[in-house]
C-alpha cells in the first residue's frame, strides 16, 4: 500500500490535469455552466423545505430548515456525484487505460476532485444563506476540513470497489443510482439525527455518512465537533473503507487493460 | 547495459462468451443448476495466446524493431513493456523511465487546448511540472503548432495531433522509448524529423523499441529486430536477416495460396500463333518459380505458329499482385528483329541479374506483329513468379552492378559472381539465344 501511495504521489499532476479535463468537459456547451453546481443542491433544498418543513413539519434543531437541509445536501451532493461520476470513469477512459500506463486511481481522484470544485461553488451559497439567516462565519468552521477529509477517504474507498466491479459488470452502473437514492434517506440529510429513535442509533450509525453529516452540521451551525460517539465510528468506517477499497483496487488493476 | 529484459513471456487473453453482465451470469448459472432444464449455452471462455514464450533483450542505445503481420503480438509486446498489461508467464523487466507512443495522441482531450493537453500528456508520460514548463516552447516548436497551441484540440487535424503527441514523447527524455506505428500519420517532412529525433535519442543512449509495417524504416533505424507471428518468435537477430525471413514467410504462403489464373476459353477458330505456355528457368536450365533478386532468370515462351509469320514480336510483362506494372518488354519495340516463325518453338528472354525486389509477380506473355500492338495471342497475368531476397540490396529495385578496386582491370571481370553464368553461353533457344545479350 505504501508503495502504491508513493507512486500515486509521483503521478499527482496527472490527477490534477485529469480533474481539469473533467471540469472542462462537465459544463461544456451548457448555458449556465458552473451555476449548475449551485442550482442542483439549491433546488433540492427548496423541495425539501416545502415537503419536509412546510408539510411534514420536520424539526431542524432550532436552525431555519433551508440552512439545515442545505448544509447537509451540499456534502451529500458531493458524495453522490462523486460516486456516480467516478465509478464509470475507468470505462469511459478505456482509451487511456489501453494505451498508457499510469496509476488508474488517478482517474477516480480526478472525478472526485472535479466534484470538489462544485462543492466549493455551492459552499459560497451556503455562506450567503448563513449570513442571511444570521449565522456568522467563524474560524471554528475550518473544522469541516478534517470531516471533509474523512468523506474523501470514504468516497475514494467506495469508488475503488465500485469502479473495479463496474469494469467487469456494467450492472453497477444501473444499481448505483438506486443505492445512492436509498442511501440519501437513511442519512440524516433531510431530517435531524434526533428524529431517529434512540434505540436504533447504534444500527443507524453504522452508516458512516450519518456521522459525517452530523459532524458537518455541528461544525457549521454551532462551531464545534460532535462527540466521539458520533464521529469516531464514522471515522473508523471511512478509514477502513479507504484501506480495503484501495487494496482491492490495486489487486484488480493489473487486469484492467485486458478487460476494459 | 541491458535496459529491457523480456524473458520467456507469454500472454493469454480470455475471450469471454456468454455473460458480460451480472444478470447474464446469474441466469446462465441458474440454468446449469436447475434440474430438468437443458443446460443453456455453456459459458466458455476461449483462450487466446497473444504471445508465447518470447524472449529478447535490448541494450542501452540500441534500436530494436518488432515486425510481423497484423495480430501477431507486436502491440501486446509494447503493452507489456509499458506496464499497461502484465504477462501471464515469464518476466518483463524495464530499467529507467519509459516513454510510450502506442497511439497518436492517446489521452488527448478534445475540449482542452493544445497547451493543456501538452501538460496532461506530459504528466501522464511522467514529466514534472517544472520540467514541462522548461520544455514547453521547444515542444511546441517541434510540433510546429505555435499558432494553434491555445486552440481546442478538437479543431486539430490528425497530423497535428500526431505532431503534438510525438513532440511531447520526444521531450520526456526517456531511457526506453516505445513506438507503435504512429509515424505513418505525419507527412514526409515531419516523418523525417521524427526519425532524425529518434536517431538522436538513440545516440544519446535511449533504447528504442519500434513496431512498424514500414520495413524500410525498420531497416534504417533498427540495429536488431524480432519477427513474431501468431505470438511466437520466428526470427531474432540482425535486422536485415530478420526482415528477409519475414518477407519469405509472408510471400511464400501467399504465393502458395494463390489460385491459378483461369484459362480463357479457347477461341473457336485456331489462332495463327498461339502461346502454349511460359516457363521460368534458372541458370542451370531447370524450371522453377522461385528466384532471388539478382539471380539469372530465363523466361521461356513455348509457342506454335500455325502459318508462316514474318517479323513477329514477343513481349513479357511483370505485374505486382496489386496491379502495379513493374516492367514490360517487347522485342519489336527494342528493335530486335525476328525474321520468321513457323511451327512450334520456344522464345527465350534472359534477365541476367533480376532487378525485381522480393514480391509476388504475375507474368504476362504476348505474341504480336512487328508493331507490337496487334496481338496473335496474349496470356494476361497467367504465370506467377516468386522473388525472394537476394543479397543485402535495398530499395524498390535492384541495380545490377559490379565493383572494381583501383580502376577497371578486365581480367577481374571473369571472377565476378555475376559472371558465373555466361549470358552468351549456348541456350537451348530455337530462334534467338537471349535478347539481353544482343543489346
Amino acid at each position: 500500500m505504501w508503495r502504491h501511495l508513493r507512486e500515486l504521489y509521483e503521478y499527482r499532476e496527472v490527477a490534477f490535469w485529469l480533474a481539469v479535463r473533467q471540469v472542462k468537459s462537465r459544463y461544456k456547451q451548457t448555458l449556465l455552466g458552473g451555476a449548475w453546481a449551485v442550482i442542483q443542491p439549491f433546488l433540492v433544498m427548496v423541495v425539501f423545505t416545502l415537503v419536509f418543513s412546510k408539510m411534514a413539519r420536520m424539526p431542524s434543531e432550532g436552525v431555519p430548515y433551508p440552512v439545515f437541509s442545505y448544509s447537509g445536501l451540499l456534502f451529500w451532493m458531493f458524495f453522490s456525484t462523486s460516486l456516480t461520476t467516478a465509478t464509470p470513469s475507468l470505462v469511459s477512459n478505456s482509451d487511456l487505460i489501453r494505451k498508457i500506463y499510469f496509476p488508474r486511481e488517478t482517474l477516480l481522484l480526478a472525478a472526485i476532485a472535479a466534484g470538489l470544485v462544485d462543492l466549493a461553488i455551492a459552499s459560497l451559497v451556503l455562506a450567503g444563506m448563513l449570513w442571511y439567516f444570521g449565522v456568522f462565519l467563524r474560524p471554528a468552521m475550518l473544522l469541516v476540513v478534517p470531516v471533509l477529509l474523512l468523506q474523501l477517504f470514504l468516497t475514494f474507498g467506495i469508488v475503488c470497489i465500485t469502479s473495479a466491479v463496474h469494469i467487469r459488470f456494467r450492472d453497477v452502473g444501473h444499481a448505483l443510482p438506486l443505492l445512492v437514492q436509498v442511501w440519501l434517506f437513511v442519512s440524516p440529510v433531510a431530517y435531524p439525527l434526533s428524529a431517529v429513535p434512540e434505540r436504533y442509533h447504534l444500527l443507524y450509525m453504522v452508516n458512516p455518512f450519518a456521522g459525517l453529516i452530523e459532524a458537518y452540521r455541528r461544525v457549521i451551525l454551532s462551531g464545534a465537533l460532535p462527540g466521539g460517539n458520533v464521529l469516531a465510528p464514522a471515522a473508523l468506517v471511512c478509514c477502513a473503507t479507504f484501506v480495503v477499497g484501495y487494496a482491492v483496487f490495486k489487486r484488480a488493476e493489473v487486469g484492467f487493460a485486458d478487460i476494459v | 547495459m541491458v535496459t529491457i529484459r523480456f524473458e520467456n513471456v507469454s500472454k493469454r487473453y480470455r475471450i469471454q462468451r456468454g455473460h458480460r453482465t451480472l444478470g447474464g451470469w446469474l441466469t446462465t448459472s441458474l440454468e446449469r443448476v436447475l434440474p430438468g432444464r437443458r443446460p443453456g449455452p455453456v459459458v466458455r471462455s476461449e483462450e487466446f495466446w497473444a504471445l508465447r514464450d518470447v524472449t529478447f533483450e535490448v541494450r542501452r542505445g540500441e534500436a530494436f524493431g518488432i515486425i510481423g503481420p497484423n495480430g501477431s503480438g507486436k502491440t501486446t509486446t509494447l503493452k507489456l513493456l509499458s506496464r499497461i498489461t502484465h504477462p501471464t508467464h515469464g518476466a518483463v523487466q524495464v530499467t529507467g523511465r519509459v516513454g510510450a507512443l502506442l497511439e497518436v495522441g492517446a489521452g488527448f482531450h478534445d475540449e482542452m487546448s493544445g497547451r493543456e493537453n501538452v501538460y496532461l500528456n506530459a504528466a501522464i508520460l511522467g514529466m514534472k511540472k517544472g520540467e514541462i514548463e522548461r520544455k514547453f516552447a521547444s515542444i511546441v516548436e517541434f510540433a510546429e503548432l505555435e499558432q494553434f497551441i491555445d486552440t481546442p484540440i478538437k479543431k486539430y487535424s490528425t497530423g497535428m495531433r500526431m505532431r503534438l503527441g510525438f513532440a511531447v514523447a520526444a521531450h520526456i527524455q526517456p531511457d526506453v522509448l516505445l513506438i507503435d506505428e504512429v509515424l505513418a500519420v505525419g507527412d514526409v517532412s515531419f516523418r523525417q524529423k521524427c526519425l532524425r529525433c529518434i536517431r538522436e535519442m538513440k545516440d544519446a543512449g535511449t533504447s528504442i523499441v519500434f513496431v512498424s509495417h514500414d520495413l524500410s524504416v525498420v531497416r534504417k533505424l533498427c540495429d536488431r529486430a524480432l519477427f513474431i507471428y501468431r505470438g511466437e518468435a520466428q526470427a531474432l537477430g540482425q535486422t536485415e536477416s530478420v526482415i528477409q525471413s519475414y518477407y519469405e514467410s509472408l510471400l511464400r504462403p501467399a504465393f502458395e495460396r494463390m489460385v491459378p489464373a483461369p484459362r480463357r476459353v479457347e477461341a473457336a477458330a485456331p489462332k495463327e500463333a498461339e502461346i502454349l505456355g511460359v516457363r521460368f528457368l534458372g541458370s542451370d536450365g531447370a524450371e522453377r518459380v522461385e528466384f532471388r533478386t539478382g539471380e539469372n532468370l530465363v523466361v521461356a515462351i513455348d509457342y506454335v505458329a500455325r502459318r508462316r509469320i514474318e517479323e513477329p514480336s514477343f513481349g513479357l510483362s511483370f505485374h505486382g499482385v496489386d496491379g502495379t506494372l513493374y516492367g514490360s518488354v517487347v522485342s519489336a519495340l527494342e528493335g530486335y528483329r525476328i525474321d520468321v516463325i513457323e511451327g512450334p518453338g520456344t522464345m527465350l528472354a534472359e534477365f541476367p541479374s533480376l532487378p525485381l525486389m522480393p514480391n509476388i509477380f504475375e507474368v504476362s506473355a504476348v505474341i504480336a506483329d512487328r508493331t507490337g500492338f496487334s496481338r496473335y495471342d496474349w496470356h494476361d497475368r497467367e504465370y506467377r513468379l516468386l522473388v525472394l531476397q537476394g543479397r543485402g540490396d535495398q530499395g524498390i529495385t535492384y541495380l545490377p552492378h559490379r565493383w572494381h578496386v583501383n580502376g577497371y582491370p578486365s581480367e577481374a571481370r571473369a571472377t565476378h559472381p555475376d559472371e558465373a553464368v555466361d549470358p552468351e553461353g549456348g541456350r537451348e533457344g530455337k530462334n534467338v539465344p537471349a535478347r539481353a545479350a544482343e543489346r
